[in-house]
């Protein structure tokens, strides 16, 4: 029996704090979770990973979230290698604003998103600075303090700008050093802002077949026949 | 020191449940998986066929083996019923005239071809009047008017070439007896076969005959031990009158008496049977289906240590099918705690006998257990 629980729906992330954005996502937008969200510990594992997920015999929908950081062509380029070594062709030659989907004939539908909106370089911190409401006070305060520590003493590479922006706006909340996904739980991002929507439409496109959102509110009960087939004399 | 293997790739068409089945990559030891009804078993036939260069004996053990035929009678019939389920779509042999291939790829490919066909005797006399030589037409027509027109195999592997009348080949005399013996038979490349319900104990017997005494033992008591670590020595005992009914009888430390090996748990005759099997195969193939029947899990990884040791040292390509996720995760730390990268997984899927094989290498297979990733 798989430990997984949903081993025919996966959606590859880098990290805990990516897990645990989709997982609160969800929660906001009142989706079904009928996908199981693994994190992979850094893009090399997770590289790794792919081609041995779709080779999986139960996979039906496996979805990629990777950061695009600085580099987004080169990101694409080689997430596209690795997809047309496991057999999928005709792979956009870059990605789709709205989250790219692939479907072919015989093969697990492909989901890729490259945070933080498949156009510009960055991180999922990128994505969660979206999530800062746009009339808040102090992430401007935030983002003044951390453009202004001079290079001697800033340890943080140019590239995590952003990252340590968030943190520090998030170092100032109610409660401060909230990890990303409970900082949409206690509400100081917006779920439903115009990036998060886009995401989780990208999401309901990918695993959406089996699942659609529940409207009562909530996790809607699992629905018995997305369990995993018994595993028979296979 | 690698040497070189009876297999590089291997493609089938027309085959049983095959339209076409193709493995562009094979290993020294391969584990076949799959749902059932795809076709591993008939893998493991046509690799036997092949190996036996489309031998008539391994035709009809093949059938025989699915019970195709028993003793039914060939002779004097026309219709070749029996023969249809050699075929892919069980054609009917009145109104098509079915091949079946065989290939293997990579170095030194080569090419079995089986055809269903009709031909004609014909006696020739030589210009002086005196010699007379027969030879064998073969019909190419589909026609079944000709006079005399006999149902036939035309067997062809690399640019050898034979046509086979029914009318001389007798599937009575062959005993649906599935073991090869290997050299001494008419299989050209040495191979042992185990099939899903294990080996006889006369096939036992038979092979353990030929280990006895040599220092090759060491091996049958290494996959003995994996059971039963107490095993000092095992004799092949039977009555008097009686040399075909023997039986093994084992001496552990610390017991006075033998006791007969059966006795020492389920599946140390599968082990018995995998181990003289691969002595027996040596610079050969070894084939065996459902190799994990009757074992415990805990043999699992212990048993692949020894098979994927001994493929090495004694120079045989493993082809092994199962149904058990106990047994892949064997295969998988076995592989993993020797390093070894001369191994594979391959899941056999597809559908209307259109058949594809879905490789894992040693480290794809790790990280498909890590990850619990179904690869059956």
């Amino acid at each position: 029996m798989s430990k997984i629980k949903f081993p025919s729906s996966i959606l590859l992330v880098e990290g805990p704090d990516d897990q645990h954005v989709v997982w609160t996502l969800l929660q906001h937008h009142k989706i079904e979770e009928n996908f199981s969200v693994l994190e992979k510990g850094g893009i090399e594992d997770l590289l790794k990973t792919v081609p041995v997920q779709l080779k999986g015999s139960e996979l039906r929908q496996l979805g990629i979230m990777v950061d695009a950081d600085e580099n987004i062509a080169g990101r694409w380029q080689s997430l596209t290698d690795i997809l047309r070594k496991a057999g999928y062709s005709g792979l956009p030659a870059r990605p789709d604003d709205a989250g790219t989907i692939i479907d072919q004939e015989g093969k697990p539908r492909l989901g890729i998103w490259l945070m933080p909106d498949n156009r510009a370089t960055g991180m999922v911190e990128d994505f969660i600075r979206f999530l800062v409401p746009v009339d808040d006070a102090l992430i401007g305060h935030a983002r003044h303090c951390v453009q202004n520590i001079d290079d001697s003493n800033r340890r943080f590479r140019p590239s995590y700008l952003s990252k340590a922006e968030i943190h520090t706006w998030l170092a100032w909340q109610e409660h401060p050093g909230t990890p990303l996904g409970q900082a949409i739980t206690k509400k100081y991002l917006d779920a439903h802002c115009h990036h998060a929507t886009s995401f989780m439409a990208w999401i309901r496109r990918l695993f959406g077949d089996h699942g659609a959102g529940d409207a009562q509110g909530g996790f809607a009960p699992l629905n018995p026949h997305q369990e995993r087939d018994a595993p028979g004399p296979a | 020191m690698p040497k070189q293997l009876f297999l590089y790739g291997l493609e089938i068409k027309g085959f049983r449940p095959f339209k076409q089945l193709t493995l562009p990559t094979l290993s020294r030891v391969n584990l076949i998986v799959g749902k059932n009804g795809l076709g591993k078993t008939s893998l493991l036939e046509a690799i036997q066929l092949f190996a036996a260069e489309g031998a008539v004996s391994k035709i009809g053990e093949i059938l025989s083996s699915r019970d195709e035929i028993f003793v039914k009678h060939v002779r004097g019939r026309d219709d070749g019923v029996e023969l249809d389920s050699l075929f892919f779509g069980r054609p009917d042999l009145d109104l098509e005239f079915p091949e079946l291939l065989i290939s293997s790829l990579g170095p030194d490919a080569t090419t079995l071809n089986i055809s269903y066909c009709r031909s004609v005797e014909e006696t020739k006399q030589s210009d002086d009047g005196t010699v007379y030589t027969k030879i064998r037409r073969l019909i190419i027509t589909k026609e079944n008017t000709v006079k005399g027109a006999a149902p036939t195999l035309k067997i062809k592997y690399g640019d050898r070439e034979l046509l086979l009348p029914f009318e001389m080949v007798s599937f009575e005399m062959i005993r649906p007896h599935r073991l090869s013996r290997g050299r001494g038979s008419d299989a050209t490349f040495p191979f042992q076969y185990i099939p899903a319900d294990g080996l006889s104990t006369s096939d036992v017997t038979f092979l353990w005959d030929e280990v006895a005494l040599t220092d090759d033992e060491t091996v049958i008591y290494e996959a003995l031990r994996l059971i039963s670590s107490d095993i000092e020595r095992v004799a092949f005992v039977g009555s008097p009158g009686e040399p075909d009914s023997r039986y093994a009888m084992a001496k552990a430390s610390g017991q006075r008496k033998p006791v007969p090996l059966r006795s020492l748990g389920e599946g140390i005759n599968h082990l018995l049977g995998i181990a003289v099997s691969l002595v027996a195969a040596r610079d050969g193939l070894f084939l065996v289906d459902e190799i994990d029947n009757g074992l415990h899990y805990s043999v699992m990884t212990r048993m692949w240590t020894l098979i994927l040791e001994q493929s090495r040292k004694l120079n045989v390509q493993v082809f092994a099918a199962t149904h058990s996720l106990d047994c892949i995760r064997g295969f998988q730390a076995a592989t993993a705690a020797l390093g070894a990268s001369d191994a594979l997984l391959i899941r056999l899927e597809g559908k209307s006998g259109v058949i594809e094989g879905v490789p894992f290498d040693p480290a794809e297979l790790r990280i498909a257990t890590e990850e619990d990733i179904e690869v059956r």
